[in-house]
């Protein structure tokens, strides 16, 4: 089978985790070695797991059948690569421990996203350690550190000209530009904001990386509503309701109106699936059931 | 419960992303401004509605124009601005580069135009740094700063080392040295024996970025070399003004587990870095529309009669699930309300019924947020 990566972004606190843990556990599922990959200093997933708290880091832990899990630091796949090019571990030790190439690797512009895309693309481009999974989720950054993670490969291609970077850089790009191999999923809630900015971040990977995205709609209202639900909902008989419960007819007839103009809206840009808000605290059961309604994507 | 603010000149509002920071910041904006106060709002990458709202012109990229928000009548007065990374770390450097041709030189660098778009730190340093310019400038009685959006709140206070770290001594006197080797710089005996090791480090550098990658590098940190003390000085006067008695932190985080659990992390990381935290604000909790109090019999038994119309059925149980989902959400918030035990102040905002359009939108939102916080 051809692997395939799948980067999920989206504005902060629209679910990003959820979604990329459900498409996870949809392809394990399926039968197929899947990883999912977390960005970031902290691991979400550590707290949720089945067998209870694990702690999540750069080797990957089999949490299910078929599924592991694993948390990718700029600097440790920055090392990786390194070791791939110098394998004596002494220099490579003494790289990360001097004071002015740490600075260097804290700060420089796209060098820990650069790397954290190679590690994503290794196994198509055959560099590192074995790779061999089916489907790799990666649990990426939100819109704007997100934009940055993909305009990292061109950037340092531009930067740095020739050298094996350059060439590294380049063949990065060609990947995460390939819409066989790389998938871009952004996440949204059905309310203005992250709505609006799931648009513009898909006309800007249109234009970074030429790629078509796939949005998911998370936490639209429960069940099927349909026009002449809500219009039955404004004709019952409410004397006896308190406040609370002909406000919410109100706000939820408002509410399902808008999901519409959402859904509308992100589907001339891309395809659209939509999760119900399911009303239950962060679980790993939430995350089992909310991968059902993934299959689709 | 103790008040939010005493007499602070600069406020910033932390938190992860998507808690509605940005807004946030606004209504304390106009709080003050309502107070009679010179207000000025420095905000980061707004949503275009809340731009508009502010009178911010999102087309106007470079600018680090600041702007009387249109349609205000206040007893004070309330400004707002946005922050460009690059148009204030270009600024930046024309300012206190020792020249016209190395300002001209560092900016022209491809690793430098680099740095100021992407986002790692530098969209941080920026914003403290536009932050002290404006306080600097003593044209206002309060600034407010909406932090870059981050994975988590911690983070804003620890980017902006990665960037000084840059420009530490060793850092730049070493790339500096590189560059000018050839024209002969005289090294001490003691210079040599550091660098002994980064000599293998830049090797393994060069290896697997090419030389042309090293000679860029090294022509960039020459160029930063030239602003070395400037950027230590900036740092340490930005790092005095957060932690002076003057400035205060506004937490702003959400209304789940995993925020309030954040929220108390950065509670004791501020408190370690010896910073104020003026109080949290729980954004987004349970909607002002919904009651928490059980649905009277006669109504929850309709909710499972099967002799009851289909649709009210299900809009009956779709409240009692929301009941039972934000009743869970709240026993977890009064845990860690006890656990703050009456050491900062906090309040809940609730989630709102109408989406907030316009400076007026704004406004009734402020007024609903004076009220939750008990604003005097």
């Amino acid at each position: 089978m051809q692997q395939k990566i799948v980067l999920v972004t989206g504005k902060g606190g629209v679910g990003k985790s959820s979604v990329a843990a459900g498409l996870a556990l949809k392809e394990a599922r399926k039968g197929r070695r899947v990883l999912l990959a977390e960005l970031g200093e902290r691991s979400y997933f550590s707290e949720l797991l089945p067998s209870g708290p694990m702690e999540i880091s750069y080797q990957a832990k089999a949490i299910e059948s078929g599924l592991e899990l694993v948390k990718w630091d700029g600097e440790s796949c920055l090392k990786e690569y390194l070791f791939h090019y110098i394998p004596i571990r002494r220099v490579v030790d003494l790289f990360f421990e001097n004071p002015v190439m740490k600075a260097l690797v804290q700060a420089a512009p796209a060098l820990k996203e650069l790397a954290i895309l190679g590690k994503a693309t290794s196994g198509k481009r055959n560099v590192g350690p074995a790779f061999d999974y089916d489907v790799v989720v990666v649990d990426s950054y939100a819109t704007g550190h997100f934009q940055a993670l993909v305009r990292a490969p061109q950037g340092m291609a531009e930067a740095i000209g020739f050298g094996p970077m350059g060439e590294q850089s380049r063949s990065i790009e060609r990947w995460i530009c390939d819409p066989e191999f790389c998938q871009i999923v952004i996440v949204a809630l059905p309310e203005e904001l992250p709505v609006v900015e799931a648009l513009e971040l898909s006309e800007s990977v249109q234009a970074d990386l030429g790629q078509k995205v796939e949005f998911v709609l998370n936490k639209v209202w429960p069940k099927t509503w349909r026009a002449e639900d809500i219009q039955a909902l404004g004709r019952l008989q409410s004397l006896e309701w308190p406040q609370g419960l002909s406000d919410f007819r109100e706000v939820l007839a408002q509410s399902l109106g808008q999901q519409c103009q959402y859904l509308d809206q992100l589907s001339t840009r891309g395809r659209v699936h939509s999760l119900p808000w399911l009303l239950e605290p962060s679980s790993w059961g939430l995350l089992k059931s909310l991968s059902q309604q993934l299959e689709d994507l | 419960m103790s008040s939010f603010f005493k007499s602070e000149k600069v406020i910033v509002c932390a938190g992860s992303g998507g808690v509605g920071k940005t807004t946030i910041a606004a209504c304390l904006g106009i709080g003050f401004a309502r107070r009679g106060k010179r207000v000025l709002v420095l905000t980061i990458d707004p949503a275009r509605r809340l731009a508009s709202a502010l009178g911010l012109d999102m087309n106007d990229l470079g600018s680090l124009v600041e702007v009387k928000v249109p349609g205000q009548s206040y007893k004070g007065e309330l400004f707002a601005s946005m922050i460009q990374p690059q148009a204030v770390f270009d600024e930046f450097v024309r300012q206190r580069a020792s020249s016209a041709q190395a300002a001209e030189k560092l900016m022209r660098n491809s690793l430098y135009r680099q740095l100021v778009s992407s986002l790692s730190g530098s969209q941080e340093f920026t914003s403290l740094e536009r932050l002290l310019s404006a306080v600097q400038s003593e044209r206002y009685d309060i600034v407010i700063l909406d932090t870059p959006p981050t994975q988590h709140a911690v983070d804003f206070l620890r980017a902006p080392e990665r960037i000084y770290s840059l420009f530490q001594e060793s850092v730049t006197k070493w790339f500096a040295a590189k560059s000018t080797e050839s024209g002969g710089t005289v090294k001490t005996l003691l210079g040599k024996v550091v660098e002994r090791g980064t000599h293998t480090a830049l090797r393994a550098l060069e290896k697997i970025t090419g030389s042309a990658f090293v000679g860029e590098l090294g022509e960039f940190f020459a160029a930063m070399a030239d602003l070395q003390d400037q950027v230590s000085a900036r740092s340490i006067e930005v790092h005095r003004l957060l932690t002076s008695e003057a400035t205060s932190f506004v937490l702003v985080t959400g209304f789940d587990h995993s925020k309030l659990v954040e929220a108390k992390d950065f509670f004791v990381e501020l408190k370690r870095g010896g910073y104020r935290l003026s109080g949290v604000i729980v954004n987004r909790s349970q909607p002002a529309w919904l009651e928490l109090e059980p649905l009277q019999a006669n109504l929850a038994d309709r909710a499972h009669n099967l002799s009851v119309p289909h649709i009210e059925r299900r809009f009956l149980q779709l409240y009692q699930e929301l009941q039972g989902y934000y009743s869970l959400r709240k026993d977890t918030y009064l845990k860690f309300e006890t656990g703050l035990k009456g050491e900062v102040a906090y309040c809940l905002m609730p989630e709102l019924k109408e989406v907030v359009y316009g400076l007026e939108g704004l406004e009734s939102m402020s007024s609903i947020l004076e009220t939750k916080m008990a604003w005097e």
